[in-house]
């Protein structure tokens, strides 16, 4: 077989060979890109924005900075943290909160903003509204058509809580009036699960617990101030930093906002205002979004190692340097987030393609490191770019760090059962965008050799035993649990038949591949059915909305679910080509003009 | 690949035929590896659309139909169910008729089949090949202790009100229409009718008479599922005459779909008709489910029957009577601060066993159930409004059986794949 077949004829480059310029280059090349991102995402102002960002706010079960709420609400309706000002500048979202938060005691700033997203054609022309690039609108540009928009979207409410699927139309409604409903909500203080004053630290307990009892809400605080009872110097406070901010007073703002910065540090303590500071921090520099542009730096630098001639190869050391710096980027992202919400890796859909990119993106380093051909590189870097685009269009579903149910309260099964999960998931991808590798390498290319070829499909099998490894212990870790929580090791639930169907999946490609059922393409191309599989049990399943892993439907996961499929369905149509006219074969044949040429080789060289 | 185990008939083609005995070469075509893959890729399907079908049905009847049956009817609506989710199909088309397929217990058992005989004809122990054997014999053990679970394991629940106690489980998938009347020692008469009689008594129409009833009973309702309207939707003609029935009104729902987030059980109901056990005169028609066992207070309803009595008439869940008692002394339900969202459940219970001579207190809460004499205790909801707590008791004799298999095949995978990956690398080295 394979493996007795020595392969000098295209011996890997070793790593040992790569010169420490490239890696210098590398790390220079890195730090340019993310200080120039960094850098770009600064914007100052004469208010202190940084220090009001700071401020605690308990929202959704957790005390958070003010920066994250702004940075959440503002995603959720306009899907970017930044807005456009009166002035067209952007600006960042803290200040869009200030404004919002302010507009009662000065009208004419935040309905003039231009924040609502508006995609629907129909929806834009009911409203009276041209389109227009960037698609957002301000609620003036409408007002008066909010009756209109308001019975359009109960009515799409209702149909939906029939269980009815709503067309574009409705959905947009719906949409856009839950957006106006968080817009009047933060600008009302009326956001529901949210608490803005801390309990006054008692005397006796020594160990703040502020972050675990239930905070007041400033309506609550405002009532209780007007029945006589004594007034919160917090409301107060906050009422001094919310009043200067609405008469244009940057310099009593910044009092304002340091007196009540010591205020709620006397009442949660410096430990929970430091993590906001991270927290805060985190949210500025945004480190998984530097990442995502790496991967694609990583992305062009090999792809032009390959198409450019020999003495351009050296940039593929710099490609693999700059893999390595992203992917340990990706780390501190993830180390981050799993310091700020206490928990292991995976809780939500967005920390599962966080962390799927994070395994991906390593796994693939792993590949390169042996065999430095640019397959493994480019399978990080895609798969980190790509699991990072689905983050970031996660993240518009509102904060990341969300709080979890019940059931799910314990770090040990986080821990083992879903990581392990996760990995197996992130090794079928890697198999399947290894076997997509093959497959557009041998098929549309001159330059896949034979001994090139087998080692690649060796890669794309030792890959998905990884992946058998993985999605089985994990599947099977995760029937513990249920017997651990309910008592019922297997309960064909739509996410373990899922995972299950991984297990069954890389099982199948291993036996076919050991009983010679298949060869070097045939395994690329179930590697390549592989990701359809793991893309149902990642995605697929919760769109049935049962069960007990389900988060609901949604529309756009739901068509591009389905472009993945039909995208792999092609494919793997291609990958069934006969060998004869894959262009790397008819190369080589040619090449070779010895015996037994493939007939399409006869014809390339007639013609 | 050195393992023999995984060379197909076509490697070995060059040994004489006559080196291998008969039944070696009748197993041959079982042991095929081809068969290996065409079973994985049909349990592939099943499970695909045993996913699908609990959109629509409830998990157990799924589970029945596809996992434990030799062959399953697979309906086409199914197909177009994916199709409308994720390819936009017509909402309105409807496809109707199906195709038969094979089932989980037939895969399952072709599965261990095709493993033996492919063990049994092509068996080499090696150090190699010890990785296969563990994942393989860890499988055969996982299946085995599915098939156990399947077999002997009991899940029940047992409710408990704040401060209140109880010493017996309740079967919630099967229910009875229970006559009690307490007696003056302490003890209470019981007379039960199972929810198959009642089933069949409505389908033809029969009366339930019997020697130990208090009375006849026709049963002219009977729901599998139902819910209780406070108000009556027009037309309604009202069966009940007596007790709760006059003010709710009955109507059948459709059995609970899937695992659904809520854990919801079906709450079955009827139109109960009472009839003097003597003259067979009818003594009013009443209005029973177990939805009355979730109020608090209990719904009771009582009923006079001649001679005795009172006696209490209610559809309950089977129960099991068990030597051990357990009290609720308190129940907790926490809250992420300032929201709705469940952080926890517990119950901290007394558990009292005089045949054991046990008493002892516990805590029982998500992901930490407590275990006794030879159940397990699971903390299951809560009932409305914090006022108690439900349990979920299950008994399982297979439940250590997972734990082995899962450690066997994992053992097996790493020792497999390890010493794959090792000479991988040694060669790139």
């Amino acid at each position: 077989m394979s493996q007795s077949k020595p392969v000098a004829a295209e011996t890997p480059p070793k790593s040992a060979n790569q010169p420490w310029w490239t890696w210098v280059a590398a790390v220079v090349l890195s730090s340019v890109v993310v200080l120039l991102l960094i850098a770009s995402s600064y914007r100052g102002s004469d208010y202190d924005l940084d220090a009001f960002g700071a401020l605690p706010i308990q929202n959704g079960g957790r005390v958070k900075p003010m920066d994250s709420l702004a940075r959440t609400s503002l995603m959720i309706i306009t899907t970017r943290t930044v807005y456009t000002d009166e002035r067209g500048r952007s600006r960042p979202a803290i200040e869009w909160l200030l404004k919002v938060m302010t507009s009662r005691l000065n009208r004419d700033k935040a309905p003039a903003l231009k924040v609502f997203r508006i995609e629907n054609d129909q929806l834009l022309a009911n409203l009276g509204l041209q389109r227009r690039s960037g698609l957002r609108y301000a609620v003036e540009e409408f007002q008066d058509k909010l009756g209109l928009l308001e019975d359009d979207a109960k009515r799409a409410a209702d149909a939906k809580r029939a269980g009815k699927r709503l067309d574009p139309y409705q959905a947009g409604a719906l949409e856009l009036a839950n957006h106006l409903q968080l817009y009047i909500q933060l600008a009302t203080y009326t956001l529901p699960e949210t608490g803005i004053f801390p309990p006054v630290k008692s005397a006796e307990a020594e160990v703040p617990q502020a972050d675990r009892q239930v905070w007041t809400p400033f309506l609550t605080a405002l009532a209780n101030s007007r029945e006589g009872q004594p007034v919160d110097p917090a409301l107060e406070a906050f009422s001094r930093v919310l009043g200067s901010f609405a008469q244009g007073k940057p310099t009593d703002f910044n009092q304002a906002v340091a007196e009540y910065g010591k205020l709620m540090e006397e009442r949660v303590g410096r430990a929970v205002m430091g993590k906001l500071r991270v927290e805060q921090a985190y949210n500025f520099t945004n480190p998984l979004y530097s990442t995502l542009v790496l991967y694609v730096v990583v992305l062009l630098l090999g792809l032009m190692a390959w198409l450019l001639p020999a003495p351009w190869l050296r940039l593929r050391d710099i490609a693999f340097s700059t893999a390595i710096i992203a992917a340990s980027l990706h780390t501190v992202a993830l180390v981050a987030r799993m310091y700020l919400h206490g928990r292991p890796p995976v809780t939500n859909l967005y920390s599962s393609a966080v962390f799927i990119g994070w395994g991906c993106a390593w796994l693939g380093i792993f590949l390169e490191a042996f065999d430095r051909r640019g397959a493994g590189n480019a399978v990080a870097a895609v798969c980190g770019f790509l699991s990072l685009l689905i983050a970031q269009f996660l993240s518009e579903k509102g904060d990341t760090l969300e709080m979890l149910q019940a059931v799910l309260d314990t770090n040990f099964w986080l821990a083992t059962h879903v990581t392990c999960v996760t990995l197996g998931y992130t090794a079928s991808f890697v198999a399947g965008f290894l076997g997509i590798g093959y497959l557009l390498w041998g098929l549309c290319t001159p330059w896949m050799g034979k001994a090139s070829g087998k080692a690649l499909a060796q890669k794309i099998y030792g890959v998905a035993c990884f992946a058998t490894l993985l999605s089985f212990v994990g599947t099977v870790l995760g029937g513990i649990w249920a017997d651990q929580s309910w008592g019922r090791f297997w309960g064909w639930d739509p996410k373990e038949n899922g995972a299950l169907l991984i297990v069954i999946w890389n099982a199948l490609i291993l036996h076919a591949r050991w009983g010679k059922m298949v060869g070097d393409r045939g395994v690329a191309a179930l590697a390549i059915l592989g990701n359809m599989i793991t893309a149902w049990s990642w995605f697929g399943t919760n769109q049935l909305s049962v069960g007990l892993h389900a988060y609901g439907f949604d529309q756009t996961l739901a068509s591009a679910l389905r472009w993945t499929w039909i995208g792999h369905l092609v494919l793997v149509g291609f990958a069934l080509l006969p060998t004869e006219w894959w262009w790397s074969n008819r190369a080589e044949a040619a090449a070779n003009s010895e015996p037994r040429p493939a007939k399409g080789a006869i014809k390339l060289a007639k013609n | 690949m050195d393992n023999a185990l995984h060379s197909d008939a076509s490697a070995d083609v060059g040994a004489p035929r006559g080196a291998y005995p008969t039944w070696k070469r009748l197993l041959r075509p079982l042991a095929s590896l081809r068969l290996t893959v065409v079973l994985f890729a049909l349990s592939l399907i099943l499970v695909f659309y045993g996913t699908l079908a609990q959109k629509e049905q409830d998990v157990w009847d799924v589970v029945n139909e596809y996992f434990w049956s030799w062959w399953v009817l697979i309906p086409n609506k199914l197909t177009l169910l994916f199709l409308q989710v994720f390819f936009n199909a017509s909402p309105d088309a409807s496809w109707g008729l199906g195709f038969w397929f094979p089932g989980g217990k037939l895969l399952f058992w072709a599965l261990l089949l095709n493993l033996v005989a492919a063990h049994m004809v092509r068996f080499r122990f090696s150090w190699g090949r010890s990785g296969i054997l563990l994942i393989h014999a860890g499988l055969v053990m996982m299946m085995a202790g599915e098939f156990v679970t399947r077999e002997f394991a009991e899940e029940n629940v047992m409710t408990l009100v704040q401060g209140g106690k109880s010493s017996f489980l309740e079967i919630t998938r099967f229910n009875e229409l229970a006559f009690t009347c307490p007696r003056p020692d302490g003890q209470v008469d019981t007379v039960v009718i199972p929810q198959e009689i009642l089933a069949s008594a409505t389908r033809s129409g029969e009366i339930i008479e019997n020697e130990a009833l208090p009375c006849r009973v026709k049963v002219l309702q009977y729901a599998s599922n139902c819910d209780l309207l406070e108000k009556f939707p027009d037309g309604f003609e009202n069966p009940a005459t007596e007790g709760e029935g006059k003010t709710l009104a009955l109507k059948a729902m459709p059995p609970v779909s899937g695992v659904d987030p809520e854990q919801r059980v079906n709450m079955p109901g009827a139109y109960v008709q009472l009839l003097d056990k003597s003259s067979g005169q009818p003594l009013g028609t009443w209005l029973v489910s177990t939805l009355f066992q979730l109020t608090r207070p209990v719904r009771v309803q009582e009923v006079k029957l001649g001679e005795g009595g009172p006696w209490k008439v209610a559809l309950r869940n089977r129960r099991s009577y068990r030597p051990y008692t357990i009290t609720l002394d308190k129940f907790t339900h926490d809250v992420y601060p300032g929201t709705n969202t469940p952080l926890n459940f517990q119950s901290d219970v007394r558990l009292e066993d005089p045949s054991l001579g046990i008493d002892r207190v516990s805590v029982i809460k998500m992901n930490e159930p407590m275990r006794h004499a030879g159940e397990t205790f699971y903390q299951h909801q809560a009932l409305a409004g914090d006022s108690g707590s439900v349990l979920q008791v299950v008994r399982n004799p297979g439940w250590t059986l997972p734990y082995l298999s899962c450690a066997v095949v994992s053992l097996g995978m790493l020792v497999h794949f390890g010493a794959t990956l090792m000479r991988y690398m040694r060669r790139q080295a």
